[in-house]
């Protein structure tokens, strides 16, 4: 692993990572207000999850450096991400088959 | 001074049993896994053959259906789990660092805990039949047969359990192999200058991590089920969907298959140049095929299930991608005939059974492909039409290349050759006993025997093409007695093989047969995906190192069976506790302590001691 | 570890699944409505700062300042044990409305699912506080903040699949009731073309 990780010269200080904390926060707090919120469910489901996909994409590349490291760490997270997802929906269309 | 971790000294000899039972030297642990393999496959085939037996005339009585169910079960589970993939193993551990010019792989420690895992979870399974709970419910467990309500004994739990060890082992294992192939190939060997044969086991490795996971999950689901009577299948009034557990389990298993599969098409691109004396046609198209494959493997679960009423759009989805795929296989098959084209071809034993597996393997791909038309497949399923397909495809795709690798490789594991005369007996009583014993099973299909019946009515017309397979049976186990005696009279009074005996191009012929424990003196520098074969090659091999200039090597461990042992006696005692409770408790938490405890022990001590002064490479 | 997190993905993955699928389904028993999305949201809250703090953590090892190394390294592990606490806490309430493993579909799949997941943070902070009392003898130091990395990204993994269970298992999952989460998963899935 380790020539591979050493690919970054200077490391973020604090300040990068606290404004990351802060909007996650903020997201969070959208989240829930949606929640309460009365809009048609449509709406609040896909807001839901775009701020969750937003929320994840933010740790991921900020909290766990994967933006600035090399690419194939990323290759290695999001191609069993892509086959997750898809056997996810797969599995989700199969049961909606089932009970109709 | 060693440090010490533990209660017991670190063991530094060289050889004796104990220095067996802590080797983290990927060499040894690839003769571990490619010995118990082969041990597997003698009682795989004895299970083989006691159904064969039974099965050979109609209404025979010579074991109950309930063996015989367990005789399926567990052929199935044992060949699978415990012979394809450990020999597979095998080769990856033996020949990887060797092929990629490294002195070991990423984590040597982890890698002796995948073989212990291994070996253990096998035995623990295994260790059933004398609890007379010897797994009896199919090698896939389907639900809800394998539910308390239905099954009443702990064969499931057994079954269950050792997988669930056996995967931790194959897990980390394929952990091991993405960085070790990743990170440490000697300098100038770009991806694509591997040998097909690490590129192959890349793709397997990355095959393994991604899809043992759902079948993690569903074994840990069932054992729930179980142990604490939750409702994930079990509870058909609850609302549990039994097809959950199908799902879960080919999601799993048929990237499982092309596990399987992946290793001997690596093994074949890797010993057809050398027999032809010409690079392989198309090595980027293979390599690639081989990716496409693994990555679509995930995408064709569902054509397991096509007679489980998943409606229209779902089989024509999986009909589709099933289809797709035998596409990048077709391409593999056609760049391997192209090899052979215009090579000067030499007859020896492994490429013989190299030319058996293509062969055998193409015809259990087309059956594969019949089994992609839903219509088609609904006659089918559950036939011995199946059964004949994975076993063209298993057997004649797996075996006979994992074969070939055993007699191209033998050389340099042991220094020494295999007979030429008695290996040609081997292949071709092979090739005819496993042609007789599962071409009729095509037949057999169509007139409608079904898969998983201990016996038959007489009138139904399937026992004379029965004899015949059961007669094309115990051909094959006879060659595979001369393939014993071939291996055990080679290992001791085989001709001496010299450093490259067949002539081949890549860097673990450049070394000593066997090789030394550190593999290389000096790293090499690469430059071509042929380096022995390189105008400017430098043929000679070094001699070996004086004692004091040996590279330092990752010392051995006893922290890895250790573990492994904890983790399977943790599960032992889960067993247990089902009909003694505090017996059970006992046994759990104390070697759930004897486990954490190894995993400290593991972290602290450090890859080797430092009391040798020696000079790195 | 980033192929290990791979390997997780699929884990979990196939966790979250099995809980979708199964969504509406129980035939008796609690089921979403019982989720308590005030005291979640405090949790999910605590979660995310845990993740702030293992980088800062990090932050201080590369830069040699272990004093602000070892306060962060506590600091995340306290914040993740409150955050079992909380999960302690949902769990105990549940049983006593009445929901466990055994009860229905939909306890066994959320508890299995959100146990691993607290299985997965309780393993996490042994490993903090190992790293924490490795900062006094000398076993963790600058010059190998990779292991504190590594440690970062199994623990920022373990949130990132508490930011997906959250939004999908419990914001999701409780909007209204069950009949919303078929709707949106059917709308997913014309959007793409299947079914």
């Amino acid at each position: 692993m380790e020539h591979l990780a050493e690919s970054h010269e200077h490391h973020p200080g604090p300040r990068l990572y606290i404004t990351v904390a802060v909007i996650l926060g903020v997201l969070t707090a959208v989240e829930v207000g949606a929640f309460y919120l009365e809009l048609s469910s449509w709406i609040v489901v896909w807001v839901l999850l775009l701020l969750s996909i937003t929320k994840f994409l933010m740790v991921v590349f900020f909290f766990m450096h994967l933006r600035m490291d090399d690419n194939r760490f990323s290759l290695l997270f999001f191609v069993p991400m892509v086959i997750m997802v898809s056997v996810v929906v797969a599995l989700l269309a199969l049961f909606q088959n089932l009970t109709r | 001074m060693a440090a010490n971790t533990g209660i017991l000294r670190r063991p530094l000899a060289p050889s004796g049993i104990w220095a067996w039972m802590t080797t983290v030297d990927h060499k040894r642990i690839g003769v571990l896994y490619g010995v118990t393999a082969f041990f597997f496959f003698m009682l795989g085939g004895m299970e083989a053959l006691v159904m064969r037996v039974q099965l050979a005339s109609a209404e025979s009585t010579i074991v109950s259906a309930t063996t015989f169910n367990a005789m399926f079960t567990m052929h199935g589970t044992t060949m699978v789990f415990m012979v394809v993939m450990p020999a597979g193993a095998a080769f990856f551990n033996f020949l990887v660092p060797l092929m990629i010019g490294a002195r070991d792989v990423a984590f040597p420690r982890l890698n002796a805990f995948s073989y212990w895992l291994f070996l253990f979870g096998a035995l623990l399974m295994n260790f059933s039949f004398f609890m007379n709970a010897f797994p009896d419910m199919g090698w896939f467990g389907y639900a809800p047969l394998t539910s308390n309500e239905f099954t009443i004994s702990n064969a499931t739990d057994y079954w269950v359990l050792g997988l669930l060890i056996m995967g931790i082992g194959t897990t980390a294992a394929g952990f091991n192999f993405v960085v070790t192939i990743l990170n440490m190939r000697a300098p100038g060997m770009t991806l694509m200058r591997m040998p097909v044969f690490v590129w192959m086991t890349l793709v397997v490795a990355f095959l393994i991590i991604f899809a043992f996971p759902p079948l993690t999950i569903a074994l840990t689901f069932l054992l729930f089920d179980r142990f604490f009577d939750t409702n994930f299948f079990s509870d058909i009034g609850a609302g549990s969907d039994p097809l959950l557990w199908q799902h879960l389990f080919w999601i799993f298993g048929h990237p499982e298959v092309y596990i399987l599969i992946l290793p001997s098409m690596g093994i074949v691109s890797d010993v057809l140049p050398t027999f032809t004396r010409k690079p392989l046609f198309g090595y980027t198209m293979i390599v690639f095929a081989g990716a496409v494959i693994g990555f679509l493997g995930f995408g064709v679960w569902a054509h397991h299930m096509f007679t489980t009423g998943l409606g229209p759009w779902a089989n024509a989805a999986f009909a589709a991608t099933t289809m797709a795929i035998a596409v990048p296989t077709g391409v593999k098959i056609f760049n391997w005939l192209a090899t052979l084209y215009g090579g000067a071809i030499q007859f020896k034993t492994p490429m013989l059974f190299t030319l058996g597996f293509i062969s055998m393997f193409m015809l259990g791909g087309l059956s594969g492909v019949m089994h992609a038309v839903v219509p088609v497949d609904s006659q089918q399923s559950d036939t011995y039409f199946i059964v004949a397909h994975f076993h063209y495809v298993l057997f004649g795709g797996a075996i006979f290349g994992i074969t070939s690798g055993v007699y191209y490789w033998f050389p340099k594991m042991t220094g020494r050759m295999m007979s030429e005369p008695i290996g040609k007996l081997h292949f071709w009583l092979m090739l005819i006993g496993f042609n007789l014993t599962f071409m009729p099973m095509h037949i057999l299909g169509v007139i409608g025997m079904p898969r998983r019946i201990y016996t038959y009515a007489e009138d139904m017309g399937f026992e004379p093409l029965n004899q015949m397979v059961s007669a094309g049976a115990f051909v094959i186990a006879l060659s595979i007695i001369i393939f014993t005696i071939n291996i055990v009279r080679s290992v001791r009074q085989g001709e001496i093989a010299g450093d490259n005996p067949w002539g081949a191009a890549t860097l673990e012929w450049s070394i000593s047969s066997p090789p030394h424990h550190y593999n290389f003196a000096v790293v090499p520098t690469v430059r071509s995906q042929y380096p022995l074969w390189d105008e400017d090659a430098n043929v000679v091999t070094p001699p070996a190192l004086p004692a004091h200039e040996e590279p330092i090597m990752p010392d051995p461990s006893y922290w890895p069976i250790v573990l492994a042992f904890a983790i399977t006696m943790v599960a032992g005692g889960l067993i247990i506790w089902q009909g003694h409770a505090i017996a059970g408790l006992t046994v759990i938490s104390s070697m759930g302590l004897l486990g954490m405890r190894s995993i400290f022990g593991w972290v602290l001590e450090p890859m080797e001691e430092e009391q040798r002064v020696s000079v790195h490479h | 570890m980033w192929a290990f997190l791979g390997s997780d993905v699929l884990f979990f993955g196939t966790l979250i699944a099995t809980h979708l699928v199964y969504r509406g389904k129980s035939v008796s028993g609690p089921a979403e409505g019982i989720l308590d999305i005030p005291i979640t949201t405090i949790s999910t809250f605590v979660l995310l700062m845990s993740s702030l703090s293992m980088v800062l953590a990090l932050s201080g090892l590369q830069r040699g300042k272990m004093g602000e190394a070892r306060f962060w390294l506590a600091a995340t592990a306290l914040l993740g044990s409150v955050f079992i606490g909380f999960q302690m806490f949902e769990f105990t309430e549940f049983a006593k409305e009445g929901l466990t493993p055994r009860t229905n579909l939909f306890g066994s799949t959320f508890l299995v699912m959100t146990g691993f997941h607290g299985t997965h943070v309780a393993v996490g902070i042994f490993w903090l506080w190992s790293l924490f009392f490795s900062t006094f003898n000398g076993k963790i130091h600058q010059g190998n903040a990779l292991e504190v990395e590594i440690a970062g990204l199994y623990w920022h993994f373990v949130d990132i699949v508490w930011i997906v269970i959250f939004g999908v298992v419990y914001l999701v999952g409780a909007y209204g009731a069950e009949e919303h989460v078929a709707e949106g998963a059917h709308s997913a899935v014309a959007i793409l073309g299947l079914g």
